[in-house]
C-alpha cells in the first residue's frame, strides 16, 4: 500500500515537474536571494506588436543579459519565463502572442544577469489595455499644392490591439513652422499595408511639416516631418499645369478674337491717307522714273531726202559713188549718215526706185548707226512710207516704225527682219524731212534743210515740208516746227547747196 | 434682493445647468488623471508581494451592460467612484506610500466623486418618470461585492504593504475598464448624460421598480469598515 502511494507520489511530482519545465514557471520565490533594482518597465503598442521595454537606473557597468517572466496578478503566482526574451542583449521584448487578456494586471519581472551572476531583480505591474499606441513610420512627398504622407500598417493579430486602435482616433497633424494648420482623423481601423493620406490646398514655396499621433493619454508623437513646397516640383503634367495651360490658351483666343472683330469693325488699324510724298510704294519708280509707255505723242515723220543731195564738200563726183567716206567735220560742224532702208511692204514696187538712192546715198553716207543705235536715249523718229489716206489710220506707230526700217536699212542687215527692233540712228536733220504727224488732215510740214538753209539768213521762217522720199507723194504737209527745236548740231546754220536743189517739191516732196 | 440684480441672477441661473453639464465632460478626464496618478504613486511591484495576489473577480459580465448603458452610465460611474474613495478612507491602517502621497490620492478621488455626483443629479432629473431598468440593478449589485471582496482582502492581510500595494493595482485596473467602457460607449451614441434617450432593459418577473439613493460620502467622515458596504 506505502509502495503504491509512494508510487503515485512521486509520478505526480514528475510529472509536475515535466509540466513546470514545459513551462518553464517557477515560484517567484526562487528570485528571493537577489536584490530589488530599481528599473522603470513600460508596455507600448508598436507595428501594431505589444512590445515591453525595460531600463535599469543603474545603468554602469558591463552589458547584461536579460530574462524576462511575467506573470497574471489574478490568476497564479509562478512565474513564466518569455522563450524569446530569454538571456538576450536587449533591453525589449516582444509579447504580443504571450499577454493575450488585455484587461489583466500583468507583473513583469527582469532578472539581469552580467556573465554567470545573477544581479538583480526589476519588476513592475502593467495593464496592456492601457498601453499607448505608438504612430507608424512614415514618409512624405512634397508636390506644388498637395503632400503624400504614406505610411504602413502591419496587419493586427492582437485582440487587445485591434480594440485600442477601434477606439482610439489616429491623427495627422499639419502645421506650419510652429502653427498647427490643419488636423486630419483619417480612419485606419481596418487599415494594413501601405496607407496613403494626401493634404491638399497648400501653398507653393511654404515650410510644411507633418506629425501622426493616436489621441490618447499620453499620445505619443512622431517626430516632424517637414519640406518645402516648390514650384513645378512635381514630375509630369500636374493639374495645376494643364488649368494654367488652359486658362492662357482661353486668354490669348479671347485676345485675337477681340482684335479680329475690332479690325473689321474698323476701330484698329484704318488705312492711313499718307500724303504722296510720304507714300514709297512707288519708292522706287519715283527713284527711277519708268519710261512712259509711247502713247499719243508727237512724232516726227522722217522723210529721207533725195539721193542726189551732196555732201557738204561739194564733191559730186566722188561723193555719191564712194561706197567708203571718212566723215569729216564740216565746217558747220555737223556729219552726214547716211539712211539706209529697205522697201516698204505695202509700196514695195513703187519704192524700187526710191530705194535706190537710197542705197547710193548710204553708199556714201557716214557711218554712224552705230553710233546712233548705240544713243538709245534719242528719241525714235518714226518713218512713213508710203503714209497717206490709203493707210489704215489705227495703226500708224506700228507702220511707221516698219517704214523706219525700210527707209533706213542698217548695215547689218541681219536686223532688218526683226520688226519689233527700234533702230536708233543719228539723222541728218540738214538731210531729211521731218513732219510732226499729229492728225491726218491737219498735218503740218516742215523742211529741217530750208529751215538750215533759212537760219543763215534768219529764223523767220517756219514753215517747211519735211518727207522722207521713196514713200508717198501724196503725203499732206507735215506741220511745221520751229527751226531751233529740230535742229540737234550744235546749232550753227549752214548752207548747204542741197538746199537748192530741194526747193522743187514735186510730187509733195521739197527736193533739194 | 433688489430689482437690478434680478438680471444678474437670472444669468446665473441661465448657465448654471450647462455649467453642472461640464461635470460629464471632465468626469472621464479626471479618471484618468487619477489612473496616472495611482500609477506614479505606487511605482513598481515587490516580487514578495506575488504570494499574496489574488484573483478579486471582476465582474466582467457586466461590461457590455456598460457599453449599452447610456442613460445610466453616469449611476454607475458614480458607484464605481464612490466604492473606491471608500477604500482608501478606510482609518487603522498604514499606508503603503507617504501621508502626502495618500492625500494627493483621497483628494483625487474625492473630486472624481463629487464630478460623478453632479452627473448622476443631471441623470437622475431626466430619468424622474423612468426607473432604472434590471440591468442597472444587476451591474449596481456586482460591483458591491466586488468592491465588498477588495475591502475584505484588505482586512485579511491586516492592511500589509502588500495587500495595499495589491488592492491599489486592482483599483486602477477597475478605473481603466470602466474608462475604456466608457469610451467605447461615447463612440457608438455620441454623448453621454443629457439628451440620452431611455433605453428599457429586461424587467423582473414581478415588475418592481427599484428606486436608488445615492448615498452622499464625505471624505472627510471615516466610514467604518461594516457599514453599510455592498448593500
Amino acid at each position: 500500500m506505502r509502495s503504491g502511494r509512494t508510487v503515485s507520489a512521486i509520478g505526480l511530482l514528475s510529472l509536475c515537474l515535466v509540466v513546470c519545465m514545459s513551462l518553464e514557471t517557477i515560484p517567484p520565490s526562487a528570485f528571493d536571494g537577489y536584490p530589488d533594482e530599481l528599473c522603470t518597465i513600460n508596455i507600448t503598442i508598436r507595428n501594431s506588436r505589444l512590445i515591453l521595454s525595460w531600463e535599469l537606473k543603474n545603468k554602469s557597468g558591463p552589458s547584461a543579459n536579460y530574462t524576462l517572466w511575467y506573470t497574471v496578478m489574478s490568476k497564479d503566482e509562478n512565474l513564466t519565463k518569455v522563450k524569446n526574451c530569454s538571456d538576450t542583449t536587449k533591453s525589449s521584448c516582444d509579447v504580443t502572442d504571450k499577454w493575450l487578456e488585455g484587461m489583466e494586471s500583468y507583473v513583469a519581472i527582469v532578472i539581469v544577469r552580467r556573465g554567470d551572476l545573477t544581479v538583480c531583480r526589476c519588476s513592475d505591474y502593467m495593464v496592456p489595455a492601457n498601453a499607448p499606441l505608438e504612430p507608424p513610420e512614415f514618409e512624405i512627398v512634397g508636390f506644388t499644392d498637395h503632400i503624400n504622407v504614406t505610411m504602413e500598417f502591419p496587419p493586427v493579430t492582437s485582440k487587445i490591439i485591434r480594440e485600442r486602435m477601434r477606439s482610439t482616433p489616429f491623427v495627422i497633424k499639419e502645421q506650419i513652422g510652429d502653427s498647427v494648420r490643419k488636423k486630419h482623423e483619417p480612419k485606419v481601423n481596418n487599415v494594413t499595408g501601405n496607407f496613403t493620406f494626401v493634404l491638399r490646398d497648400l501653398l507653393p514655396k511654404t515650410n510644411y511639416c507633418v506629425s501622426l499621433y493616436f489621441d490618447d493619454d499620453p499620445a505619443i508623437k512622431s517626430p516632424l516631418k517637414c519640406i518645402v513646397l516648390q514650384p513645378g516640383q512635381e514630375s509630369g503634367l500636374s493639374e495645376f499645369a494643364k488649368v494654367g495651360g488652359i486658362t492662357s490658351c482661353l486668354i490669348v483666343m479671347v485676345f485675337v478674337s477681340t482684335i479680329i472683330i475690332l479690325k473689321r469693325i474698323g476701330y484698329i488699324c484704318l488705312k492711313d491717307n499718307l500724303p504722296n510724298v510720304l507714300n514709297f510704294r512707288h519708292f522706287l519708280t519715283w527713284i527711277f522714273p519708268e519710261r512712259s509707255p509711247s502713247e499719243a505723242i508727237d512724232r516726227l515723220e522722217i522723210i529721207p531726202t533725195n539721193k542726189k543731195k551732196r555732201l557738204w564738200n561739194y564733191d559730186y563726183e566722188d561723193g555719191s559713188d564712194s561706197d567708203e567716206e571718212v566723215p569729216t567735220a564740216s565746217v558747220t560742224g555737223y556729219t552726214m549718215h547716211g539712211l539706209t532702208g529697205k522697201p516698204l511692204q505695202q509700196t514695195s514696187d513703187t519704192s524700187a526706185s526710191p530705194e535706190d538712192p537710197l542705197h547710193e546715198e548710204d553708199s556714201g553716207a557716214e557711218e554712224s548707226d552705230e553710233a546712233g543705235a548705240g544713243a538709245g536715249a534719242e528719241p525714235q523718229l518714226p518713218t512713213e512710207a508710203g503714209a497717206g489716206p490709203s493707210e489704215d489710220p489705227s495703226g500708224p506707230y506700228e507702220r511707221r516704225k516698219s517704214v523706219l526700217e525700210d527707209s533706213f536699212p542698217r548695215e547689218d542687215n541681219s536686223s532688218m527682219d526683226e520688226p519689233g527692233d527700234n533702230i536708233i540712228f543719228n539723222v541728218n536733220l540738214n538731210s531729211v524731212f521731218l513732219r510732226v504727224l499729229h492728225d491726218e488732215d491737219a498735218s503740218e510740214t516742215l523742211s529741217l534743210a530750208e529751215d538750215t538753209i533759212l537760219l543763215d539768213e534768219g529764223p523767220h521762217r517756219t514753215e517747211s515740208d519735211l518727207r522722207i522720199a521713196g514713200g508717198d507723194r501724196t503725203q499732206p504737209p507735215l506741220p511745221s516746227l520751229p527751226s531751233q527745236d529740230l535742229w540737234t548740231e550744235d546749232g550753227s546754220s549752214e548752207k548747204s547747196d542741197t538746199s537748192d536743189s530741194d526747193a522743187d517739191v514735186g510730187d509733195g516732196y521739197i527736193m533739194r | 434682493m433688489t430689482p437690478k440684480y434680478l438680471w444678474l441672477v437670472a444669468l446665473v441661473a441661465l448657465y448654471i445647468l450647462p455649467i453642472q453639464s461640464l461635470n460629464c465632460v471632465y468626469l472621464d478626464d479626471t479618471i484618468l488623471e487619477n489612473v496616472k496618478l495611482l500609477g506614479r504613486t505606487m511605482t513598481g511591484f515587490p516580487l514578495r508581494c506575488l504570494k499574496d495576489i489574488t484573483d478579486f473577480k471582476f465582474p466582467k459580465e457586466i461590461l457590455p451592460y456598460i457599453q449599452h448603458m447610456k442613460k445610466e452610465i453616469n449611476a454607475v460611474s458614480y458607484r464605481i467612484s464612490t466604492l473606491a474613495l471608500t477604500i482608501f478612507n478606510l482609518k487603522g491602517s498604514i499606508p503603503p506610500v507617504t501621508e502626502e502621497h495618500w492625500e494627493r490620492i483621497r483628494s483625487g478621488l474625492f473630486d472624481q466623486v463629487r464630478q460623478a455626483h453632479e452627473c448622476f443629479m443631471d441623470e437622475e432629473k431626466e430619468n424622474r418618470e423612468h426607473p432604472h431598468s434590471e440591468d442597472f440593478l444587476t451591474v449596481y449589485l456586482e460591483l458591491g461585492k466586488y468592491f465588498f471582496r477588495i475591502k475584505k482582502f484588505l482586512i485579511n492581510k491586516k492592511y500589509s504593504f502588500c495587500a495595499w500595494k495589491i488592492v491599489t493595482v486592482e483599483i486602477r485596473r477597475c478605473f481603466i475598464i470602466f474608462s475604456k467602457s466608457r469610451k467605447l460607449l461615447k463612440m457608438t451614441s455620441g454623448k453621454i448624460g443629457k439628451g440620452n434617450i431611455y433605453k428599457p432593459g429586461k424587467r423582473h418577473r414581478s415588475q418592481q421598480v427599484y428606486t436608488i439613493k445615492p448615498p452622499l460620502v464625505d471624505p472627510r467622515v471615516t466610514v467604518p469598515v461594516a457599514a453599510g458596504f455592498g448593500r
